[in-house]
C-alpha cells in the first residue's frame, strides 16, 4: 500500500508540487519566524541583563519593593563567592545606592549615588564601555566621581571639575563631600544617565557610614535561559530567610512579561499558517479523490478494504507533507543559519525597556524546525482524513459508472 | 533636637535666630561632625551650608518635601510658617473625646493656595492658650503627624511650652523632640545676620 501511495503522489504532478509548495512554504516561514523571534528575545534579554541589571540579583529581604538605606547585605563577599561557585555564573558584582543632592555652583538637583567596584563591574557589565568621555577610576589619592552625562549637563558640569554631594548617612548624620569628575557615562537610559552618580564601593560606603555593607550584589551567568535555576541553586546554597535571590524574570517583571506578550504573537502566526496549509491540502486531496472516484470504486470491487483505500489516501498526504517538511528543513536552516551570523542591523537604534538595539539576529535552535514539522504534518493530516473518508466509503457500483 | 529612627538616634544643639515669620537663621553647634552647618530661609526661599566642603546649597523645589537634618520636619514646614496665617481659615470645633478645659480650632486652607496639610485641628488650653497638641492631616482625612507639646514654663518672660515633640503618624519607631534651652524675645536682630554671607561665614 506504501509502494501505491508512493507512486500516487508523481501521477498528478503538478498537483503535488503546488501542494508540496505551500507547506514548504508554510514551514520556511514558520521556521525562520521562530528563529527570529527567539533570536531577538535572546539578545535583548542579553543585552537587557548583561547592561546593568544582570541575570540574577541579590538584595536584604524586601530592598526590591521598599528599596531603604538600611536594608542591606552584611557580608557581600563571602555571598558573590557562593554566587561565583556555582556552575553557569560568570561574574558578580556589588553595589551601594542612596539617593542625594549634587551641586555645582549654584545649580543644585536629585542625584542617585551608585557605589560601585570597578573591576568586578567592568567585568559584569562593562562599565568602561559606557563611559563616553574622560575615564573610571584611578588609583589616585583624589576623591573620583562618574556621571551620568545628563546629570552633568544639567550641572553645566564637565571632566575635571568639581561636584559637591550632600545625603543622609545611615548613622543619621549628614553626608556631605567634593568629589572631582573623571569621567561621564552614556547607557542609552535618559533616566539613568541623568540621575547617575558613581563613586568607587569603599569611598561610597564611608560616605554614607555604611561600613561594609551593600545593596546589591547582581550576577551574570552563560546563558540567560540558566538564570532560574542558577538562582535557586544560590538560594539554596545560602540559605538564608534574610535574603532575596531572583533572576531577571522576578526582578524585572515588567519588562519579562512585555517579552513573553511579544512571543503569543507567534502562536498567531503559526495559526495562520496551519490555515494556509490545511487549505492547500484539503483542496489538493478532494479534488484528486473527487477524480479518482471510478478508480477507488474499481478498488473496491476488487476486494480492497475501505480501511486500506483510506491508509492510501492519508499515505499519499503523508509522503507531501514528509517532502515539504524535508526539503524545507534544509531552506530553513540554510536561511537561519545566514541570519544568525549576520542579521539584520537598523538604521536607527531600537529604543526597548531603556536599552538601545541596533541588530537583530535569529538563534539556531530546535524547536524552530520541530514546532513547523509538527504543525504542516499535523495540520495536513488532518486535513486528509474527511476525503479520506469519502474516498473508502465509495460505492463501487455507482463509483464505476462515472465516466 | 533629638531625632529617634529604628536604626539610628542623634541629639543637635543648634542656635536659631527668627525676624517675624518672615527670615530664619538656623546654625549647628553639635555634634562635632554637623557643627558649622546652617540653614537660611528668607521667604519661601531656603539655602543649607555645609562647612566642611564650604558650600551653600539653594534648595530646589523638588526638594522641600525631603527632611530637614534628617529630622520628621521637612524643609516645607520651615518655609511655610510664614504663610500659615494667611493661607488657612479657622474656627472652633468639638471634635470626639475633647476634654474640658481645652478648646479645639481646625484650621482648614483657603481656596487656590498649595498647601500640603489639607486640615489641622489644634487643641489649646482655655486658661491660658498654651497649645496642648497639634494633628496635620492630608488631602485624605488621613492623619499624618501629631505635634505633642509639654514642659510648660516661663521662657523669655513669656510662658511657654518648651518641649516639641513631632511623631509621624506612618512611621513607626520614628518622633523628633525640640527641647528649647533658652528663648530670648523681642531682640534687635541684626540684619547681616539673614544674609547668605553670614550663612557661609564659619570658623
Amino acid at each position: 500500500m506504501l509502494k501505491i501511495a508512493f507512486r500516487n503522489v508523481f501521477r498528478q504532478k503538478r498537483r503535488s508540487l503546488l501542494t508540496a509548495l505551500a507547506m514548504l512554504g508554510g514551514f520556511v516561514l514558520a521556521s525562520f519566524s521562530i528563529a527570529w523571534g527567539d533570536g531577538t528575545y535572546s539578545d535583548v534579554i542579553r543585552s537587557f541583563t548583561h547592561n546593568r541589571m544582570g541575570d540574577i540579583q541579590i538584595h536584604a529581604k524586601g530592598y526590591l519593593d521598599h528599596p531603604s538605606l538600611y536594608k542591606t547585605i552584611r557580608d557581600y563577599q563571602r555571598i558573590g563567592a557562593v554566587a561565583a561557585a556555582q556552575p553557569h555564573v560568570e561574574h558578580w558584582t556589588p553595589r551601594v545606592y542612596a539617593g542625594g543632592l549634587a551641586s555645582v555652583g549654584p545649580r543644585t538637583t536629585a542625584t542617585r549615588i551608585i557605589g560601585i567596584d570597578l573591576d568586578r563591574e567592568i567585568a559584569t557589565t562593562g562599565f568602561s564601555g559606557k563611559v563616553i568621555s574622560g575615564t573610571v577610576f584611578s588609583s589616585e589619592g583624589i576623591k573620583q566621581a562618574i556621571l551620568g552625562k545628563d546629570l552633568a549637563g544639567l550641572l553645566s558640569a564637565g571632566v575635571g571639575g568639581q561636584v559637591a554631594v550632600v545625603s543622609q548617612a545611615a548613622d543619621g548624620s549628614v553626608a556631605n563631600d567634593l568629589y572631582t569628575i573623571v569621567g561621564l557615562t552614556s547607557t542609552g537610559d535618559v533616566n539613568s544617565d541623568r540621575t547617575d552618580f558613581y563613586l568607587p564601593l569603599k569611598e561610597a560606603q564611608d560616605f554614607l557610614a555604611l561600613g561594609n555593607q551593600v545593596h546589591e550584589i547582581a550576577v551574570t551567568v552563560d546563558s540567560t535561559a540558566h538564570a532560574g535555576e542558577t538562582a535557586s541553586r544560590i538560594a539554596a546554597t545560602l540559605a538564608d530567610p534574610n535574603l532575596s535571590i531572583e533572576p531577571w524574570q522576578e526582578f524585572a517583571q515588567d519588562f519579562y512579561h512585555a517579552m513573553k506578550a511579544d512571543l503569543q504573537g507567534m502562536w498567531i502566526m503559526l495559526f495562520i499558517i496551519i490555515l494556509i496549509v490545511a487549505v492547500g491540502v484539503l483542496n489538493t486531496v478532494l479534488m484528486s479523490v473527487l477524480e479518482r472516484q471510478r478508480e477507488y470504486g474499481v478498488l473496491r470491487a476488487l476486494g480492497t478494504r475501505p480501511w486500506e483505500i483510506f491508509r492510501m489516501v492519508i499515505y499519499e498526504a503523508d509522503f507531501l507533507a514528509l517532502g515539504s517538511v524535508a526539503l524545507g528543513s534544509v531552506i530553513a536552516l540554510v536561511l537561519n543559519y545566514a541570519f544568525s551570523i549576520h542579521g539584520v542591523t537598523l538604521g536607527e537604534p531600537y529604543s526597548y525597556g531603556g536599552v538601545n538595539f541596533d541588530r537583530f539576529r535569529t538563534e539556531l535552535n530546535l524547536r524552530s524546525f520541530l514546532i513547523p514539522a509538527a504543525t504542516v504534518m499535523v495540520s495536513a493530516l488532518t486535513v486528509a482524513v474527511f476525503p479520506a473518508l469519502r474516498a473508502a466509503w465509495t460505492d463501487p457500483a455507482r463509483a464505476m459508472r462515472i465516466h | 533636637m533629638e531625632v529617634v529612627t529604628p536604626n539610628w538616634g542623634r541629639t543637635l544643639k543648634m542656635k536659631i535666630w527668627t525676624v517675624g515669620s518672615e527670615k530664619t537663621f538656623i546654625r549647628v553647634l553639635e555634634p562635632k561632625k554637623e557643627s558649622g552647618m546652617g540653614t537660611l530661609r528668607v521667604g519661601s526661599e531656603m539655602w543649607n551650608y555645609f562647612p566642611r566642603i564650604d558650600k551653600v546649597m539653594k534648595i530646589p523645589p523638588s526638594m522641600m518635601m525631603s527632611s530637614w537634618m534628617g529630622s520628621d520636619f521637612n524643609n516645607d514646614d520651615l518655609v511655610k510658617e510664614f504663610t500659615f496665617l494667611h493661607d488657612y481659615s479657622f474656627r472652633l470645633v468639638q471634635p470626639e473625646g475633647s476634654v474640658p478645659g481645652i478648646t479645639y480650632l481646625e484650621a482648614r486652607p483657603k481656596e487656590a493656595v498649595p498647601v500640603v496639610w489639607s486640615r489641622i485641628v489644634a487643641a489649646v488650653r482655655e486658661q491660658d492658650l498654651i497649645p496642648v497638641w497639634e494633628k496635620y492631616y492630608d488631602d485624605k482625612n488621613a492623619l499624618i503627624r501629631t505635634i505633642i507639646f509639654s514642659d510648660v514654663r516661663k521662657m523669655g518672660g513669656r510662658m511657654l511650652p518648651a518641649q516639641l515633640e513631632l511623631v509621624p503618624a506612618k512611621q513607626p519607631g520614628h518622633k523628633t523632640i525640640l527641647r528649647y534651652k533658652v528663648i530670648d524675645f523681642d531682640q534687635v536682630v541684626d540684619q547681616k545676620i539673614m544674609t547668605l554671607r553670614n550663612l557661609q561665614t564659619w570658623q
